[in-house]
């Protein structure tokens, strides 16, 4: 995956003369290229190995220190700084959170005070003569390892505490560089845009970062898939991943780098003519996007509406951050549906409330800034998993159910909330931090409400959050307003009760039309029932949004209906007041409702309603 | 000195993991006996929060707690009681 070649400048050059240039390719995760001046940054969670960490013979590393008695003493003395924070650590979570959220970190310190990782340590020492950090890292992976073989997930999830807990005290053993400026603080520092160069980054250090300090990112670890690589592609940010410990080893503070984003490769110490080629195709490159960034600030400047200018609101549904900037990009006038299904597939544990909190901050942001304005609704939508939906963060959670043979009615979205009521404080806990950090204009929405109970339950909760956290100190300046999604009948016929419950409404038409119908959304023999503009569909849609308008409530479609330019105008003359979409629907379905003004519109609603079968719903849109 | 050997079974949600282990290995390293346990075929120091870790022992395993030493009696009864009492679940 990667390679280290030399080019040579001149006969008989060697590595290192000056002029001599050097390339390491990594994988190119975002793409574009980019010159600039190296800020070397070591992410304070990092977990991973770095050169400090190779097995160097201590001798070799301090000359003075062939004694081995140096390096264990160093060694006891971090470990004991770790523990002394992480139980600092946990009476503050105990405190601020909770008592099960404190456990992690008391956990992490009993396993620094676990022998069997410094007996091992001291052993590596003395039989191997190598340093503290290395004899540590050793000894912490064996016993990761061993946790990570467990064919458990959650158990599994324990190596990644030995391994943050090894971290905390790593840090301690070099407090000079890990314990320094954050990155934020030196990239405020500097005059012109720098290749940051890091062995990881998390989502938040990377969503901080604005094109006019960062010109590229190169990372020792990560890949395309990595939450920094989405979110350096979204900005438009070239980075390489992958590069390996070889990063660190070949590249000093301050050095020039030209990154080539799409092939992977990165230039160090690139020689006057790499210079030159490199700046001029950069030069043709920031032509070229400018003109496409032109061509994007059209949209954002119209609205939707119908011809006759009734505006209808085109959010987005989003469930990354890379999703919230193309939705801004692509000119939503709000989130209209945040998924958060995405903070809890692929991983083995739960995410705690400041993770969560920092993510909600973090697509938040990325939407409500490039949108300019903090006033664009964003709806976000508590966890909606289940059977039907298993995710192994929620094993513990599922695990004491009984098997279901029906998950599409079984144990999902609210139901399991509710049941897991931890899960929803947790979150909506979450949710009101970011809240109260953004101050942006967030609403939370309920999945698979089919009863009043629910909502209440689901509204004590909430009440229950946000006065804890105000006690606790969080100021929340506004109320967080409370809606539901319509997706089961029971909903659309009791729409009059438990609108009264609620703040707004949206309708989910993937899976209304599978229970409206009772078909199997995955079944392809029922393709033709399972559609949308079913008429029993459509009625239960304008069912729904009578019932909202009757008690003074806007009601949208968070649906792939309202993403198609065929059917969305339908869903206006039925009198749905905003439609949510996968952002790169927004401008085709913008120009949709643009063709027709809100009379024709309802005019088709009518006839719509009125048909008796799905052919003629089909013949009637030109289907 | 006695030694003193009992088999738990586990009833609470999560099994011996994190916080419980945590609650296992602070009970067990009250006492000066010599306590191991066993689950899933594998021995564990009692005291040692890794090891126990790495028993893997999930809702419903068997452990079989071993103490030798001069308060063995107190040990096992103490370790009984954290196990029988779900670890202080509230589920």
């Amino acid at each position: 995956m990667k390679s280290v070649k030399k080019s040579e400048n001149g006969a008989g050059a060697d590595s290192d003369e000056p002029g001599a240039s050097t390339s390491l390719t990594g994988i190119g995760v975002s793409p574009g290229l980019a010159i600039g001046l190296a800020l070397l940054f070591r992410s304070p969670a990092s977990n991973a190995p770095s050169e400090n960490l190779a097995r160097v013979p201590a001798s070799a590393n301090n000359a003075n220190s062939a004694n081995t008695q140096i390096e264990r003493e160093r060694l006891h003395t971090a470990i004991e700084a770790a523990i002394g924070a992480l139980r600092e650590l946990a009476g503050q979570v105990a405190h601020e959170i909770g008592t099960a959220e404190a456990g992690i970190f008391e956990a992490q310190a009993l396993m620094l005070e676990d022998p069997t990782i410094t007996e091992r340590a001291d052993q590596l020492i003395e039989e191997t003569s190598i340093t503290a950090e290395a004899a540590l890292h050793e000894a912490a992976e064996e016993q990761a390892a061993l946790l990570a073989a467990l064919p458990d997930p959650l158990w599994q999830g324990r190596a990644a505490d030995v391994r943050d807990a090894a971290e905390r005290v790593q840090a301690y053993l070099h407090p000079e560089s890990r314990r320094g400026a954050t990155l934020a603080e030196r990239l405020a520092a500097v005059t012109e845009p720098v290749v940051v160069v890091a062995d990881n980054l998390t989502p938040s250090d990377t969503v901080q970062m604005r094109t006019e300090q960062v010109a590229a990112i190169i990372l020792e670890h990560g890949n395309a898939t990595a939450h920094a690589a989405i979110l350096a592609r979204a900005m438009g940010i070239p980075a390489v991943m992958g590069l390996g410990p070889a990063l660190f080893e070949l590249v000093q503070e301050h050095e020039t780098l030209v990154v080539n984003g799409t092939d992977g490769s990165v230039l160090v110490h690139p020689d006057a003519e790499q210079r030159t080629q490199a700046e001029h195709a950069i030069k043709q490159q920031r032509s070229e996007r400018q003109a496409v960034r032109a061509n994007i600030t059209e949209w954002h400047l119209r609205l939707g509406q119908t011809r006759d200018r009734h505006p209808v609101p085109l959010l987005a549904n989003v469930g990354t951050v890379a999703d919230a900037l193309t939705a801004a990009e692509m000119g939503a006038e709000g989130i209209g549906l945040l998924r958060t299904e995405f903070l809890f597939s692929d991983r083995a544990t739960l995410p705690d409330e400041q993770e969560q909190a920092a993510l909600y901050e973090a697509i938040i942001t990325a939407f409500s800034e490039p949108a300019r304005g903090t006033w664009r609704p964003i709806i976000i939508r508590t966890l909606d998993a289940g059977a039907d939906k298993p995710l192994p963060a929620l094993a513990s959670v599922l695990r004491d159910l009984p098997p279901e043979e029906n998950p599409a009615l079984g144990v999902r979205g609210i139901r399991l909330q509710l049941l897991a009521s931890d899960l929803l404080t947790t979150q909506l806990r979450a949710i009101l931090r970011a809240v109260a950090r953004t101050h942006a204009h967030v609403r939370i929405m309920l999945p698979m409400v089919s009863s009043v109970e629910e909502v209440r339950e689901a509204r004590a909760l909430l009440l229950a959050a946000r006065t804890a956290l105000e006690q606790e100190g969080v100021a929340l300046n506004t109320t967080t307003a409370l809606g539901m999604m319509v997706e089961t009948p029971a909903a659309t016929m009791a729409i009059d009760t438990l609108v009264r419950e609620v703040s707004f409404l949206s309708i989910g038409t993937n899976d209304l039309t599978q229970y409206v119908m009772a078909a199997d959304r995955l079944s392809p023999a029922l393709t033709r029932l399972c559609q949308p503009i079913q008429p029993p569909v459509l009625r239960a849609i304008a069912a729904t949004v009578a019932g909202a308008h009757r008690a003074g409530r806007h009601a949208g479609v968070c649906g792939e209906m309202a993403g198609d330019p065929r059917l969305a105008p339908l869903l206006v003359g039925l009198g749905v007041d905003e439609l949510s979409m996968t952002p790169a629907s927004i401008p085709a379905v913008k120009q949709a409702l643009a063709a027709h003004t809100l009379t024709e519109l309802r005019a088709l609603a009518e006839h719509a309603l009125r048909a008796t079968t799905l052919n003629e719903v089909e013949r009637l849109l030109a289907l | 000195m006695a030694t003193i050997q009992k088999t738990l079974i586990l009833m609470n949600k999560v099994g011996l993991h994190a916080r419980p282990a945590s609650l296992f290995v602070q009970t067990a390293a009250q006492f000066t006996s010599t306590i191991t346990v066993t689950s899933n075929g594998r021995v564990a120091n009692a005291k040692r929060i890794l090891p126990v870790l790495q028993l893997g022992a999930e809702y419903g395993a068997e452990l079989m707690v071993v103490a030798e030493g001069d308060d063995a009696t107190e040990a096992i009864d103490a370790l009984t009681n954290l196990v029988h009492s779900r670890f202080g679940e509230s589920e």
